[in-house]
């Protein structure tokens, strides 16, 4: 699990709880996302799995950032969502947005 | 003046004299003095009841048998993770990634690592971080690499050190 130093964990559940379990074999990624309704990854928290996928995803991510040197966030968005298009691509999941909160979304009404 | 004023007066200024002294010489209170298992310097209380219940969730959700807490999490009265040192009871794994196998000799591999990158700036933040791990006796599993020297120093963590003075982004594009 990654995780940015500005996370916070309440405390009121285990933070394993409503992550898919390794065991799972539907996953190589775990994102946080701020818009669920564009799919988009924040890069905050994410629970990596030792795949292939994720091994190749964080190379193509670095290369990426090499040359264009944007947002590391949005690299590795626009980097995962290619490959999450492609055939044997990366698996991506995206966890609740009740139970994996970016600051705006509890201050927002 | 008269005497039972000045009386009064003395009476007043010892009571604000006793309390100035009780304000001064009282240590502060931070949340991670409670009962963490890194930080604290004696401390046998055991952790204060959460109400995570197994029960409470499908199982087929729940993480591994590898991630599953030990209930309830026993806390350690002076234990703090040895950031310099690898654990004795883990060899690390032969790799071509130095963090891989410096994490290999602090993290058993059946554990999921909570990894981080931090400085001076974030040591209360990952204290407070590593406290809430405890309590679902993650609270080992806590990497950060380190930006500063001063990161490294606070001991509360397994602390990475080969990243100092590099920049956030490049360690997660990079490292991670």
């Amino acid at each position: 699990v990654f995780f940015d130093g500005d996370a916070y964990l309440t405390g009121s559940i285990d933070p394993f709880k409503t992550m898919l379990p390794l065991s799972n074999d539907t996953w190589d990624i775990q994102f946080q996302t701020d818009h669920p309704e564009i799919s988009d990854y924040n890069i905050g928290w994410y629970f990596a799995k030792a795949t292939q996928r994720t091994y190749e995803f964080f190379n193509r991510s670095y290369a990426e950032w090499n040359i264009t040197q944007e947002w590391d966030q949005l690299v590795m968005w626009k980097v995962g969502h290619v490959m999450e298009s492609e055939e044997n691509g990366l698996r991506v999941h995206l966890l609740s947005t009740s139970d994996y909160k970016v600051c705006y979304s509890i201050y927002e009404p | 003046m008269s005497r039972a004023t000045r009386y009064l007066f003395v009476i007043v200024t010892w009571g604000v004299l006793i309390a100035l002294y009780h304000a001064a010489f009282q240590p502060p209170k931070l949340r991670t003095d409670r009962f963490s298992t890194g930080w604290s310097l004696s401390n046998n209380r055991p952790a204060e009841g959460h109400s995570y219940s197994y029960g409470e969730v499908n199982q087929t959700d729940l993480p591994s048998k590898a991630l599953e807490p030990s209930k309830p999490v026993a806390h350690s009265s002076t234990k703090a993770i040895q950031t310099a040192s690898p654990s004795k009871a883990l060899t690390p794994l032969k790799t071509d990634s130095r963090f891989i196998s410096w994490l290999s000799a602090r993290v058993p591999v059946d554990r999921v690592p909570f990894i981080t990158i931090g400085d001076c700036k974030y040591i209360h933040a990952l204290r407070n971080f590593r406290d809430r791990l405890e309590h679902w006796g993650y609270g080992d599993d806590l990497i950060v690499i380190c930006l500063d020297q001063c990161c490294v120093d606070a001991r509360d963590y397994h602390a990475y050190t080969r990243y100092i003075g590099e920049s956030v982004a490049f360690v997660k594009v990079s490292l991670l």
